[in-house]
């Protein structure tokens, strides 16, 4: 087998000739979710519906019963109550036990830059070891809005953001040997109602839904 | 120019999955759960070292391949960058002469 493909390695140079040098890539893996978000973003301003034209006067004895002005709702507000934020993401990975020394000073280090350099609309609460699962951690962050969700990306993918260097140095400690050595959980407040939705399902809505805006 | 010496031989557990018709191969690192993407010569390079070679017989058979003059410098470009993404192990031989570029 191990031959087999040696061979085809070597006819595949010689077709094609030694042209580029030599090449070693890493593919940093882009992981989407295929879930639905059941989300209403509390920044999304809906389209102000088309102007009516002006109603037609009302003919003479046909007077036009004042219509009852609408109370507004009271909206839950995030700023207030107990809610630690629009959106909380706990990261819960495992770090190899000859590695915890090296990973919590790491930690005691940088944890200040990963707190002041973090996006704006981001704020990282902290990593914590999870009580009663050995060499467990969990990191915690909280979002603002989907805007600071989206500056969170950006961050990590740009190789001259100072923030997105530190999270790459801790993204290297968690050892993956099985799918629940790291893992990712979203808390919304529940009692945010704008945040959730009914829940509508993939098959519900042509084409699978995702982040459906109200 | 440094020439390769020693023993080569793939870090355990790598895993290859050739990609044929792109000509490049995926390469999974379970320790480190990084993937890597290798050209031609680095998949050939990797693949030269399964089960271990020495870099006199690594340096052959990368030559019966490619034939360029700059063949020596491609296969140093192709350790390096195994080395550096700890895809292959290198045991270094003091006592082992370095060897001269006549093939």
């Amino acid at each position: 087998m191990a031959e087999d493909e040696l061979e085809g390695i070597k006819a595949l140079l010689r077709r094609g000739g030694v042209q580029a040098m030599p090449e070693v890539v890493e593919i940093r893996p882009e992981i989407r979710s295929a879930g639905s978000w059941h989300l209403v973003d509390p920044e999304f301003k809906p389209a102000e519906p088309p102007r009516q034209p002006t109603a037609p006067r009302p003919e003479s004895g046909q007077e036009q019963q004042p219509q009852p002005q609408q109370t507004p709702q009271p909206q839950p507000s995030l700023t207030s109550g107990f809610s630690p934020g629009m959106m909380l993401r706990q990261v819960t990975y495992f770090v190899p036990p000859q590695e915890a020394a090296r990973f919590q000073d790491w930690l005691y280090r940088n944890e200040p830059h990963l707190h002041a350099l973090a996006p704006a609309g981001v704020t990282y609460l902290g990593t914590y070891g999870v009580f009663g699962r050995g060499s467990t951690y969990a990191s915690f962050w909280r979002y603002d809005s989907f805007a600071a969700v989206q500056r969170m990306a950006t961050a990590v993918g740009d190789p001259l953001s100072d923030f997105g260097g530190v999270l790459r140095v801790l993204q290297q400690y968690p050892q993956i040997r099985a799918a629940e050595d790291y893992t990712e959980q979203l808390y919304l407040p529940a009692g945010s109602s704008p945040l959730l939705t009914p829940g509508v399902t993939r098959d519900e809505q042509p084409g699978g839904a995702r982040a459906p805006r109200g | 120019m440094s020439c390769p010496t020693g023993h080569y031989s793939q870090m355990p557990g790598l895993r290859l999955r050739p990609v044929r018709e792109l000509g490049v191969c995926v390469v999974f690192a379970p320790a480190e759960a990084r993937l890597f993407r290798l050209n031609a010569q680095s998949w050939l390079a990797l693949e030269l070292c399964r089960g271990g070679t020495t870099a006199a017989a690594l340096r052959k058979a990368w030559r019966e391949v490619v034939t360029s003059d700059d063949a020596e410098e491609r296969l140093r470009v192709a350790l390096d960058l195994l080395l550096a993404n700890r895809l292959l192990h290198h045991e270094p031989a003091p006592a082992e002469a370095p060897m001269t570029a006549a093939s």
